[in-house]
């Protein structure tokens, strides 16, 4: 390690550097003469001026000012002010009341929802799968569909015929008398032909 | 801020202004005046003083303000050059040491008197009103490095002029 610049003596002596940097000082001021003998004046210089100060200042009384710190202790109050008065109120109120006004004016618009249909109904068969609205006409339609589907299905009109037919209860509860009699005639035909 | 604890501030710092108007005018009246004058300004601006800034960073740069100004107006005055501050000094017992020391303490007053005005308020900052050099720093509103380097300007013609003086001894 080179000599150390005076400045960082000075800091070292100011104590104004790093414990790091202090450590790497003294390691070197314990084995270069040079830099021991400079810190050694430095330090008379510091400490002489500091003596002085000392003296200058001791010497010079401060001059009397009773009457200054009069005036400050006469100073009227800073008052706090009032909420309303604060300067972050009102952008902060303004702020406020445009959210407000925003969202009633959001939840008291009337809106076009559609209503909520509770009749829905999942077709969930293997082959295919169908959310569909259980409304009037399509449950006349699905009737329909039932009943053709028994008509054409062979092994249903056998189930119905012969017993197996409890899963199509449903189904023909909805049938009135006349519709299922004439069903039963219709499978009748079909199972003599 | 109320005013007891305005009056305590004002109370802590008017040695401390009052010794680096001394320092820069060199002159006891002057600084009597400068100070009284400083504090006036202040007690006439504290509603403008911002609550961010230190109170005594502010206090310090409006002493500087008025400190330069007062410094620019008396150099224009003709044939008034201000006389070198005397210093006044209780002297020790030791004639030869009392001698010694006076020798010593005209030098440093000389050598401080002759830095230049910034070297001389970080000197007197840093002295006389104690303060740490970030502390300076924020004042001159200037960098760390830029009033470390006045101060060892200062430390260095000091050293130079007490060294040329033979007053103190340095081994070679």
């Amino acid at each position: 390690m080179k000599c150390i610049d005076k400045n960082i003596l000075l800091d070292y002596l100011n104590d104004e550097l790093s414990s790091r940097k202090k450590n790497r000082i003294a390691a070197h001021l314990s084995e270069c003469e040079h830099c021991r003998n400079e810190l050694k004046e430095w330090e008379k210089v510091l400490s002489i001026t500091r003596e002085f100060v000392d003296r200058n200042v001791q010497t010079n009384p401060v001059p009397p000012h009773a009457h200054i710190t009069q005036r400050f202790e006469n100073l009227p109050q800073k008052q706090d002010k009032p909420i309303w008065a604060r300067s972050w109120v009102r952008p902060a109120l303004a702020t406020v009341s445009v959210l407000f006004v925003a969202l009633m004016i959001f939840f008291l618009s009337p809106r076009t929802v559609p209503e909520i249909q509770e009749n829905y109904y999942v077709i969930d068969n293997v082959t295919y799968t169908e959310t569909v609205s259980l409304s009037d006409g399509y449950l006349d339609n699905l009737e329909t569909m039932y009943l053709q589907e028994i008509y054409e299905n062979d092994e249903l009109t056998h189930d119905i015929l012969y017993g197996d037919w409890q899963y199509y209860e449903d189904v023909l509860d909805n049938l009135d008398q006349d519709e299922l009699q004439e069903l039963i005639n219709k499978m009748y035909d079909n199972s003599i032909t | 801020m109320d005013s007891i604890q305005l009056n305590q501030l004002i109370e802590e710092n008017y040695k401390k202004i009052f010794l680096l108007a001394l320092k820069m005018l060199k002159n006891y009246e002057d600084a009597e005046d400068a100070t009284q004058d400083i504090f006036l300004k202040v007690y006439e601006n504290i509603n403008s003083f911002r609550k961010e800034a230190k109170f005594t960073t502010w206090i310090y740069r409006i002493a500087l303000n008025h400190i330069y100004y007062m410094n620019n107006k008396r150099s224009k005055e003709v044939n008034q050059f201000p006389e070198a501050h005397e210093i006044r000094t209780q002297m020790n017992a030791n004639p030869s040491s009392v001698l010694h020391e006076k020798e010593l303490f005209i030098s440093l007053e000389n050598a401080i008197n002759s830095l230049s005005p910034r070297q001389k308020e970080v000197f007197v900052m840093r002295y006389y009103n104690q303060l740490p050099f970030k502390k300076i720093a924020q004042i001159l509103e200037k960098s760390l490095g830029t009033v470390k380097s006045n101060y060892f300007f200062a430390m260095q013609k000091i050293k130079n002029n007490l060294q040329n003086q033979n007053l103190i001894e340095f081994q070679e």
